[in-house]
């Protein structure tokens, strides 16, 4: 091939990259370097100008009571959501890989809770929580039935780590199933053969070969259940009286509803560097278990 | 297709029916019934006054009959049919955009070696880590506050594209490394094919089942996406869908009847595509996941 000049070069460059660089840079790389700058000031989001506040912003964060009760209820609903998700999705793809009937149509029925958005799915089960629950009079005599789940403090946190169980396991179902199903079938012959008893093959073949689903899964669930929104928003509110106001709704609150760009940007980022941290160990400890195929 | 095989085989390797499958079975479809009971009960209560969804919510039928008013009420409250279309608009155009401009971006930076291409992918990729929440505070403060170009769809469907196209990108980049032949891009280069017209003719139609699935997940992201769209379309007549019910359910809260025809209504349109596309959205979605 003959050599572009860097004309040629910066043309088609320009003409089959050039939008969504240009996109990209104006949405995410603008706004994230001037997003680290607010940090530094302490802007209501109104006033023409924006004063310098230095590391303020980041200390006040540290401080911050409330905050910091966030992102550990963060963590809280984050580990629940992760381990409850994972374990109903892989129970159910053993059962709907046995070959019993109707596994397509179940498979597909799952998943339907997550073609809606966290908004709908919150008021479905407002109604559920607050009017369907109380009114069965055979649950009358559990504690925990007697009263709406989301006037309680405690239960409105269980109420959101159901829902969102709900929601997720049908999807992370699929990807087991994709999983289980993806094991070669000579492997596990060649294993029986060997004298490896069910047990065994699931502990030694089936397991391995299957890590890279389950680092997929448990990335994708802890990483939406740390940015979650929505559903706590439509679901709870952040009450009663804020205590189920996970992390994305505290920095969304400090920005638009106190008027405090600078402070909710640092808690922002303070949030950002957390999540990077946990994702990136869970991604490493996953992959050093990955077997290839 | 080897899955399709495999799955065969799991199910030959089953097909004794004994007492422990007919267990299995039964499990599985009691199960399913309770994941689909939210639904239901919203579809029937949809159907009822007031006063008989607060009263006996688990009744299947009103006395007075099937009352379809929640739904001429809820339809003219919220605006469905603006909503709808908003909605609409603003998941088409973003799609659209997002096929053809991240695939056409995903060929150069996998063909050409570039110093541009290079660090234009790993600041592509490294953006998928960074969670929405980060970007939001400056995002409103630079188009709201400065230039305000917020209460407008196409500034909502242009930044849809700006952070769709990260992993609309990763996913084209991942399929033409591995699924597209060079030579066939060398031979319509001989035969006198430019650039342009390579990528159209030739690539583009090879990245199908690719394109499929980032439409797929991209169509179920945007069509539900709440955050963005709210801080983005703050006048009524902009409002999509999740907006529009947020909106209308914070209004009259107390008026079950018309709340959930409202969510019926939303949702009925969703289900009613799954169903037709089933197939391509559960390929899709799995394909999507298993490649990130």
């Amino acid at each position: 091939m003959r050599k572009e000049s860097f004309w040629t070069k910066t043309k088609l460059f320009l003409i089959f990259a050039g939008p969504s660089m240009l996109a990209f840079t104006c949405f995410v790389i603008f706004p994230f370097i001037y997003g680290i700058y607010l940090t530094l000031t302490s802007w209501d989001g109104i006033s023409k100008t924006k004063e310098f506040v230095g590391l303020a912003n980041y200390i006040t964060t540290f401080q911050d009571e409330a905050f910091w009760t966030s992102i550990l209820l963060t963590f809280k609903y984050v580990v629940c959501v992760v381990i409850l998700v994972n374990v109903i999705a892989f129970l159910l793809a053993i059962l709907l890989t046995s070959g019993i009937k109707g596994q397509n149509f179940l498979r597909a029925g799952f998943f339907t809770p997550n073609l809606i958005g966290g908004i709908v799915l919150g008021f479905i089960w407002t109604f559920i929580f607050g009017r369907v629950l109380p009114n069965l009079s055979f649950l009358e005599s559990i504690p925990i039935f007697q009263k709406s789940w989301l006037s309680d403090p405690n239960m409105a946190f269980w109420a959101l780590v159901l829902v969102a169980t709900w929601q997720q396991s049908g999807y992370m179902l699929l990807i087991y199933i994709a999983g289980i199903v993806g094991v070669p079938k000579d492997y596990i012959e060649a294993a029986s053969i060997d004298g490896a008893n069910a047990k065994q093959i699931t502990w030694y073949i089936r397991l391995p070969l299957m890590m890279q689903s389950f680092v997929i899964c448990l990335f994708l669930t802890l990483t939406s259940a740390f940015k979650v929104y929505d559903l706590n928003l439509s679901l709870t509110e952040g009450g009663p009286y804020g205590t189920t106001k996970m992390a994305s709704m505290t920095i969304f609150d400090t920005a638009f509803t106190a008027h405090q760009y600078g402070l909710g940007q640092a808690q922002a980022i303070v949030f950002f560097v957390i999540m990077l941290v946990v994702a990136v160990i869970q991604v490493f400890a996953g992959k050093s278990k990955e077997v290839e195929a | 297709m080897s899955e399709k095989k495999q799955e065969k085989a799991v199910r030959v390797g089953g097909s004794k029916r004994t007492a422990a499958e007919i267990t299995k079975s039964v499990l599985a479809f009691l199960l399913f019934i309770v994941y689909m009971i939210p639904f239901l009960l919203v579809v029937v209560n949809s159907f009822k006054r007031k006063i008989s969804i607060v009263k006996t919510p688990l009744q299947v039928l009103d006395e007075e009959g099937l009352q379809f008013v929640n739904y001429s009420n809820a339809y003219v409250d919220m605006d469905f049919l603006q909503a709808f279309a908003n909605s609409l608009i603003v998941t088409g155009c973003s799609v659209a955009l997002l096929i053809v401009l991240s695939s056409m971006c995903a060929y150069i930076l996998v063909r050409k070696n570039y110093l541009a291409c290079k660090i234009s992918f790993l600041l592509l990729i490294s953006y998928m880590v960074v969670p929405f929440q980060v970007i939001m505070i400056p995002l409103l403060s630079i188009y709201g506050s400065t230039f305000n170009m917020l209460n407008s769809r196409l500034t909502l469907i242009v930044m849809n594209f700006g952070f769709g196209t990260c992993f609309a990108m990763f996913l084209c980049h991942g399929f033409i490394k591995t699924g597209v032949p060079l030579a066939l891009e060398e031979a319509a280069i001989i035969d006198g094919c430019g650039p342009i017209q390579t990528f159209f003719k030739i690539v583009l139609p090879l990245l199908k089942p690719i394109l499929s699935t980032v439409a797929i997940l991209q169509v179920l992201g945007l069509w539900n996406d709440y955050l963005l769209p709210s801080l983005v379309l703050v006048r009524p007549k902009l409002h999509t869908l999740p907006i529009a019910i947020r909106t209308f359910v914070g209004t009259f809260s107390s008026d079950y009847g018309n709340m959930m025809a409202a969510l019926v209504m939303t949702v009925v349109p969703v289900i009613i595509v799954y169903i037709a596309l089933q197939k391509y959205i559960i390929g899709g979605v799995v394909a999507g996941a298993v490649k990130s």
